[in-house]
């Protein structure tokens, strides 16, 4: 059936797996020094975000007709990555699928960075952030703004907690092993894994609250980038004003998330030399599983745009012209031919599902996916029902502007230190689990 | 997509039909409303005021506009009840319309609007390709289905019982939804400090005008409602010098002409002038009536020449 | 014979000057349009009605006739449709101007009715001092009167007005003045609706009534604020009465916020999204809750076998 190199038969011991998985997080310079030069980027890019506070919105390239730009996509973007953690996690692992157990942890910690600085995004585009209490206060069911802060809010509570409660074993290794670490840590490890001394009680009630878990964020995840679809499909918009945004979206996310964990997935194995666990089965297995989003995706693509295209509509035809031959050809197509039909082609072939090759093909499909979604909100911002006149020629045309890059290098900075502290405190890799889905013995001392 | 830039274009537009814009500008620096179109209606009574930047000016008592005496509580209190038992209607009669943009002026005037900034914008359509371009006049539509408030997170944008859709720029959190939402493009937003903003910073807010403005929060035509309060017609309908507005109650089935005064059958008015709203297919249900320009009272002689202007 | 040359020229001269008065914007009007005369006799009722129709259609810019006080556009301001230098033209050549405007000026060839624009001429006649003939023309019927007064008298049954208009006069008889236009009015928010109808004129006994509209909304009892007026105050000064009457249609203002709507507040919301959000959080995080809570309940495990 499978022609891969079978898994090595285990030259892998308990105690084996637990150096290899917690050796870098005790001694990894490299990382220290690339968490001082987020924390730089981060400050000089919060500087950019103070100017923007102090001087209003106009600092950006934003105006009363493209009046959602740059933070707008970055927020979709954020969001749909962040589906990654319900995906791998919950919906395989509720199906059993045994190749993920190396990297579901990885997968979560990427759904927890991106939904926390998704939810932040959205407050760096606020042009009264000092009012954002209102939204709890004052909040209106039949806004799909509400509806979208509390989808974030409950995504965010459950990946977290699906993060830690399957890491509940690790960390009382953790609290044992990692001699080296602060006493801080060693109290967080402490009071995070709860008494963890893996008896059988203790085990089966753990994973039965993980499954519950895993239940619950299967209608949440769909939720929350549904609800996000529905901040354009609920308008009038052309482009937007389309039933088919709420999968479209997921389906998007699906290719976006995937995209992202194999880049994640390359990293740690190459720096934390985690070969023999994030293996060339996994690479291959993310690799089929890509294909088949993309395919998905490739689909709702085809019907999002080739049925308007047919008919033509007023409004519709001025927007697709735009995008198919326009002034946003290049965008459309690169997003969409290398972002999403050239990885297809070249993902069915077993040679480009190796490592490398994956991995380079996922920074392009992450770059498509970015695309995608800044030619989702702008294009229709600039063509409304009714003629753009009587305005400054800077109104009909969006550049973002230096504010804005610098603000959203900061969220992706963000992300990019969420990820890397967690990944620095937590076994990237989960120890117990994978030593369990090699039939090894585990022990864990009180 | 060509676009003329706010002023130059508009002033060499309006020099070839003799219009100066002198007369709204001596006194923009104060809050007041520059129709001078009511100097002429009755006999002025002059004052001398000093404005705020040291200039002497000669102004017409009739458009002096004490500010707002009542505490904010009470000023949002009643800026949300509305004015009970009214249904407040506007009708534009575009075979009138020759783009003098009077309606702008004396709106942006009243609101501490920038040159830029539309709460009514007077565009240039053409409907299909061979039919004939007209100036068409575009305020709020305060529509009875109103997209805008449907989509807002915090009741900041809502409609009263008087059929007008108001904003309360003391809870608005700028996220710009409603922006998003409004098909019709009629709102904006205060990218950043509002024009004047130190002149305006002691004034209580008053969100039926909507003054002070504020930075970061959305702004759009109110059918001038702290107007209405006093019985007056809004800004765009007193300040115009062709007829083009009527404005009324629904409720009373009357609609008054802005320019001359006359009140007529607004059930009438729409059937006998083939009146229709705006897009209707998008079920906005407008409160704004169009009557299409038939009989037109000038030629049309905009700068539109192609697609291009249209989007 | 150099005299009359003189003459002759500065004759010519003036010509010109009169001539480019007239056409001073440039308004050049062909010798067949200046040849039409006003079809209507400058009667009393005419000039009335032409009165009525200026200052609805040109007041606006051009003022009150002979008081220039027209409005200060610039560059080219609107003339003073009394001032003789106006008046020296035709009455068609007036006519073709109104017709055709120009540049501010509204072309009123399709907006008002023909029959209105020499109304609106007779009206401006009434101010020419050449014009040699007098401007009350054969109509005049009522005697000169003191004391004038107006009664009105209102039928709620059948939805009508009549309304007297009665004088003294030097004999001491009261008699009723006839002829006169009177104007019916109904106050609506920002003006007042006419409703007087095609010919509200009084009879020989000094009553016009007027059928008030069968379908005019009043407010919840059906009562409206009627004005009647002499419409020319010309003729015996301001002459009206106000009332409430109860002939207008009894109507419940809808209020649009009774119901519940998705575009209303959050008090108004459909219950329908009420229960679904409320209810969605509810149900999701007493799950969460739950969880946490049997996570507390870990290290009670771990005594349990030791």
């Amino acid at each position: 059936m499978n022609d891969l190199p079978k898994q090595k038969e285990t030259n892998l011991s308990f105690e084996k797996i637990k150096k290899d998985i917690l050796h870098p997080m005790q001694n990894h310079k490299g990382l220290e020094l690339w968490i001082v030069f987020l924390i730089t980027v981060i400050s000089v890019c919060g500087w950019a975000y103070y100017i923007q506070l102090k001087d209003g919105l106009g600092v950006t390239g934003m105006r009363d007709y493209v009046s959602w730009g740059l933070y707008i996509a970055n927020f979709v973007f954020f969001v749909a990555v962040s589906l990654v953690g319900m995906l791998i996690s919950s919906i395989l692992g509720l199906l059993r699928i045994d190749w993920i157990t190396p990297i579901s942890r990885i997968a979560e910690i990427i759904a927890v960075a991106f939904v926390a600085v998704a939810g932040l995004v959205i407050v760096l585009d606020m042009g009264r952030p000092d009012r954002v209490l209102n939204v709890m206060i004052h909040g209106r069911f039949q806004s799909p703004i509400l509806w979208d802060v509390t989808v974030i809010t409950t995504y965010l509570t459950v990946s977290a907690l699906l993060l830690i409660l399957p890491m509940i074993p690790d960390l009382a290794i953790c609290k044992k092993e990692l001699t080296k670490a602060s006493p801080i840590m060693k109290k967080l490890y402490n009071i995070l894994s709860l008494g963890y001394i893996n008896t059988p009680e203790q085990h089966k009630h753990l994973h039965k609250m993980i499954r519950t878990l895993m239940v619950l964020i299967v209608p949440i995840g769909l939720a929350i980038h549904t609800v996000t679809s529905w901040l354009f499909a609920a308008t009038l918009r052309n482009g937007w004003d389309t039933t088919i945004f709420g999968p479209y979206f997921v389906a998007g996310a699906f290719v976006a998330g995937s995209a992202a964990l194999i880049i994640a997935m390359y990293f740690f194995r190459v720096n934390y030399k985690l070969q023999d666990y994030i293996t060339d089965l996994q690479f291959d297995k993310m690799g089929k599983l890509l294909v088949a989003v993309c395919l998905v995706y490739l689909y709702f693509n085809l019907n999002e745009f080739l049925v308007p295209g047919y008919k033509m509509k007023t409004g519709d035809d001025i927007h697709l012209k735009e995008l198919f031959y326009g002034n946003w050809a290049i965008m459309f197509w690169a997003s969409q031919l290398l972002g999403n039909i050239i990885p297809i082609i070249l993902l069915v072939n077993k040679k480009f599902r190796k490592p490398l090759p994956i991995m380079i093909i996922s920074l392009f499909v992450l770059a498509g996916a970015w695309f995608k979604r800044y030619v989702i909100v702008i294009p229709t911002m600039l063509h409304p029902h009714l003629p753009i006149q009587n305005v400054p020629e800077n109104f009909v045309h969006y550049y973002p502007s230096a504010i804005e890059i610098s603000v959203t290098v900061l969220s992706f900075a963000l992300v990019l230190l969420i990820i890397t502290v967690l990944s620095k405190i937590f076994p990237v890799v989960p120890i117990v689990e994978t030593a369990e889905s090699k039939g090894i013995e585990v022990k864990i001392d009180a | 997509m060509k676009e003329e830039t706010s002023n130059n274009s508009r002033r060499k537009f309006l020099k070839s039909f003799g219009i100066s814009v002198g007369a709204a500008g001596v006194v923009s620096s104060f809050s007041l409303i520059g129709a001078a179109k009511a100097a002429a209606k009755k006999p002025a009574e002059m004052v001398n005021l000093l404005t705020q930047d040291g200039q002497l000016v000669q102004v017409d008592k009739n458009q002096l506009r004490p500010t707002v005496n009542e505490p904010l509580d009470e000023l949002q209190k009643r800026g949300r009840e509305g004015i009970p038992g009214k249904s407040f209607v506007m009708v534009i009669d575009l075979s009138k319309c020759r783009n003098a943009r009077k309606c702008m002026s004396a709106c942006q005037n009243h609101h501490q609007l920038r040159a830029d900034q539309h709460h009514i914008n007077v565009l240039q359509m053409q409907d299909a390709e061979h039919t004939a371009p007209y100036f068409m006049p575009k305020p709020c539509q305060h529509c009875d289905n109103p997209p805008c408030t449907k989509v807002c997170p915090v009741d900041a944008t809502f409609k009263r019982q008087d059929g007008i859709v108001l904003i309360d720029n003391e809870r608005c959190i700028g996220c710009r939804f409603c922006i998003a939402a409004c098909p019709y493009s009629a709102r904006i937003f205060q990218w950043t400090e509002p024009k004047d903003a130190e002149k305006y910073k002691d004034l209580t807010y008053n969100i039926e005008a909507n003054v002070p403005q504020k930075k970061g929060t959305v702004s759009k035509c109110l059918f001038s409602a702290d107007r209405l309060r006093e019985d007056k017609l809004p800004s765009c309908v007193s300040a115009c010098p062709n007829g083009v507005y009527y404005f009324g109650d629904r409720n009373e089935d009357a609609v008054t002409n802005g320019t001359t005064g006359e009140t007529v059958r607004f059930s009438k008015l729409i059937e006998e002038n083939a009146g229709y709203t705006l897009m209707e297919e998008l079920g906005t249900k407008p409160r704004v009536y169009y009557l299409p320009p038939k009989n037109r009272a000038f030629e049309f002689n905009g700068d539109l020449l192609n697609e291009e202007n249209l989007h | 014979m150099k005299n009359t040359i003189k003459n002759i020229a500065a004759l010519f001269l003036i010509f010109i000057f009169s001539g480019s008065l007239a056409n001073a914007q440039g308004w050049t009007v062909p010798n067949s349009a200046k040849k039409k005369q006003n079809p209507y006799e400058a009667t009393s009722k005419n000039v009335s009605t032409g009165k009525k129709i200026y200052n609805l259609h040109c007041k606006s810019c051009h003022g009150d006739p002979t008081m220039a006080n027209m409005l200060p556009l610039a560059p080219v301001a609107p003339t003073d449709l009394g001032a003789q230098n106006f008046l020296v033209q035709s009455d068609g050549e007036i006519y073709y101007k109104v017709n055709k405007g120009q540049g501010a000026m509204p072309t009123f060839e399709k907006t008002i009715s023909d029959e209105d624009k020499w109304m609106v001429i007779a009206f401006l006649r009434s101010f020419d001092k050449n014009k040699k003939v007098k401007q009350q023309v054969a109509e005049v019927k009522n005697p000169e009167v003191t004391d004038v007064k107006l009664e009105l008298n209102v039928n709620e049954a059948n939805k009508t007005l009549l309304a007297k208009l009665s004088g003294v006069t030097k004999k001491g008889k009261r008699v009723g003045l006839q002829g006169i236009e009177m104007s019916f009015l109904v106050k609506r928010s920002f003006g007042y609706l006419d409703v007087s109808g095609e010919d509200p004129y009084t009879n020989e006994k000094g009553d016009v009534t007027v059928q008030f509209p069968a379908d005019l909304p009043g407010d919840r009892e059906g009562q409206v604020n009627m004005l009647v007026k002499v419409t020319d105050d010309a003729f015996y000064g301001k002459l009206e009465e106000a009332r409430v009457v109860t002939l207008g249609v009894p109507t419940d203002p809808v209020n649009p916020l009774d119901e519940r709507a998705m575009w209303g507040t959050r008090a108004n919301a459909p219950i329908w999204i009420i229960v679904t959000f409320v209810g969605g959080v509810l149900a999701i995080w007493s799950v969460i809750f739950l969880v946490l809570f049997q996570m507390i309940k870990l290290p009670k495990l771990a005594k349990s076998k030791d």
